[in-house]
């Protein structure tokens, strides 16, 4: 997203050049990745997370399988280019009656009750992971179902959010934000989040969690204090910022005359969505965020992982060059996307109102993923949830879960993520349709962002299917 | 390289749905977006919003769709021209989309088949 002054300055032959060597680049790091996925083995498709049954099918196919119906879904789409039809779809919806205060307040109460009986058990709790309520409701109950739950149904985040209910109990000294700023803190937030959630053992280890917890209302604390609880939660609290952007996605969204009920995803169509190239990045993020937190689980990261630190770089070094790295090679592929866009679209729009414009698309991708990818492990773990809620301080030696998943739940992970496609193609299909004067020219701006949604599918898809290790050198973090 | 950039949204009379305008108006595209044109190229202002277009075929269309009503008759006649030009290319183009379409199908379904044998 950056670089448009330096382009500016750059002689032609110096431009074309820099082309080249992008478009080798491009080259150089897709095809060992390529390479890699496509070994003989064979897909355990539906073998996800030790059920038995596999389909026999080589990883390539399967891979491209996938990549293939995304395209094929591109390729449907550019037959519907009615302007008024595209836009009839997403006018569809009608609108309930809000829900009086008193839930409001219940639902700050539940929110409140849940983060303190959490931090509370954490402490007092058992030390073993799976046993401790605290771990079970972060990651099952909250990160897992609730996640969910704000892009299926709606963003009840605003109402439920126990550190904004801690933080309009405070004094404020309303200080104006940075403008500045835009939203590039919630950026580096939401990367320093997952990061301290992928490289710390805060799945496994409650003591850990309930302090980060408290780490996290102090710091939220802190803001509201600052800038007042508005500002903070809706400028820069990346978590809020992530639920504000999967509400977009959901059926379900408040307005001024209560509930409105619409077509999942055709909130993300709307202008405005995305504001700013910080956002833009944001969105960029969100989707990163998720791949990494399950690239590190496959055998590939293991590799890699330890061929660098067999190279001599420190593990920690090791992991956080490549997070970043790999965010670096998201936010190219989308950028170069939207450069594809503005060429073909005959356009001059800029790069960075495009880049608005067909970012929320990717938001659509980020839900079905993150559905596909914790999809399984909430049906696992969910009897543990419930048993051990019910005596968080004394639960049973081994909560009970679910060992082995029917082989329809793999195939409907598998949907999710293609589903998610599917929906995102049609946002950006709206998209360019609202932005460009041509029919033809709409249809082809969205080459770049076909492509990059096609390469993704199969990443994901690899992620997905792929049997999961512990990340290496971490002594047991991740999930 | 040097490059002028322009945001019509503070133009006053950048609004694109105006009253007198065709019900077509409302299905127009954004107009109120920043633009960046190229040393090269050759821009078209619209002389209704300020939007910046490329000459040729995209200006004629943005027209048509965004401000019919406010056309003369010239202008009218050469949006209808380069709409049904864009319907000959689309043409072309869903055609060759098709035989993507039945390529992808049946070229995964020979695969398939091949790999089941």
């Amino acid at each position: 997203m950056t670089g448009r002054a330096g382009e500016r300055s750059t002689p032609e032959p110096k431009r074309r050049w820099r082309r080249r060597l992008r478009r080798l680049l491009l080259v150089a790091v897709t095809t060992p990745l390529v390479a890699l996925l496509s070994e003989p083995v064979f897909a355990h498709a539906a073998a996800l997370r030790g059920s038995t049954s596999s389909v026999e099918v080589p990883t390539w196919l399967f891979l491209t399988t996938g990549g293939g119906t995304v395209g094929a879904s591109f390729l449907l789409a550019s037959f519907v280019t009615d302007r008024a039809f595209i836009r009839s779809i997403h006018d569809w919806g009608y609108t309930l009656p809000a829900p009086r205060r008193v839930i409001a307040v219940a639902g700050r109460l539940v929110g409140l009750g849940v983060l303190v009986t959490t931090v509370v058990v954490g402490y007092l709790g058992p030390e073993t992971g799976y046993r401790n309520l605290a771990i079970l409701v972060v990651w099952v109950g909250w990160w897992g179902g609730y996640v969910a739950s704000t892009y299926l149904l709606g963003n009840t985040w605003p109402t439920l959010n126990p550190f904004r209910t801690i933080g309009a109990t405070l004094p404020s000294f309303d200080r104006p934000f940075p403008e500045r700023l835009s939203a590039w803190p919630s950026v580096a937030g939401l990367l320093a989040l997952i990061w301290i959630e992928v490289v710390s053992p805060l799945a496994d280890d409650p003591r850990l969690l309930a302090t980060t917890l408290l780490a996290y209302t102090v710091v939220s604390g802190v803001g509201t204090v600052i800038y007042g609880v508005d500002t903070w939660f809706d400028r820069v609290d990346p978590i809020a910022r992530i639920f504000g952007l999967f509400g977009r996605f959901a059926p379900i969204t408040r307005t001024d005359d209560g509930l409105s009920v619409r077509l999942p995803g055709s909130g993300l169509t709307d202008p405005g969505v995305v504001d700013g190239r910080a956002e833009t990045v944001f969105v960029v993020a969100v989707l990163y965020v998720t791949t990494f937190d399950g690239f590190v689980g496959t055998g590939l990261w293991a590799a890699l992982i330890t061929a660098i630190v067999d190279a001599g770089i420190p593990p920690l070094a090791g992991y956080l060059g490549a997070y970043l790295a790999g965010f670096g090679l998201f936010v190219v592929a989308f950028r170069w996307a939207i450069g594809l866009a503005r060429r073909f679209g005959h356009t001059y729009i800029t790069r960075a109102a495009l880049a608005e414009r067909f970012a929320p698309s990717l938001v659509a991708i980020a839900a079905g993923y993150h559905i596909a990818h914790n999809l399984g492990f909430i049906i696992g773990l969910l009897p543990s949830l419930a048993v051990v809620g019910v005596s968080p301080l004394s639960p049973p030696q081994q909560p009970p879960v679910v060992t082995v998943l029917p082989g329809w739940i793999s195939g409907l992970e598998l949907a999710f993520v293609l589903v998610g496609h599917f929906i995102a193609v049609w946002i950006a299909h709206a998209a360019a349709y609202e932005l460009l004067p041509g029919r033809l020219a709409a249809i082809k701006s969205q080459y770049g962002i076909t492509l990059v949604m096609i390469a993704y599918t199969i990443v994901s898809l690899w992620i997905v299917t792929t049997p999961t290790v512990a990340p290496p050198f971490l002594g047991g973090g991740g999930v | 390289m040097t490059a002028t950039e322009s945001t019509p949204a503070g133009d006053p009379t950048g609004e694109p749905d105006g009253g007198e305008t065709e019900p077509a108006a409302a299905t127009a595209t954004a107009t109120q977006l920043p633009t960046r044109v190229p040393d090269d190229a050759e821009p078209q202002v619209c002389p209704y919003c300020g939007f910046t277009l490329p000459a040729g075929d995209q200006y004629h269309l943005h027209l048509g769709l965004a401000h019919y009503g406010q056309l003369d008759e010239s202008n009218q006649q050469a949006f209808r021209e380069a709409y049904s030009n864009e319907a000959e290319s689309l043409t072309r183009f869903r055609i060759i989309a098709l035989g993507g379409l039945v390529g992808l199908y049946f070229g995964f379904l020979l695969i398939y088949a091949v790999l089941a044998a």
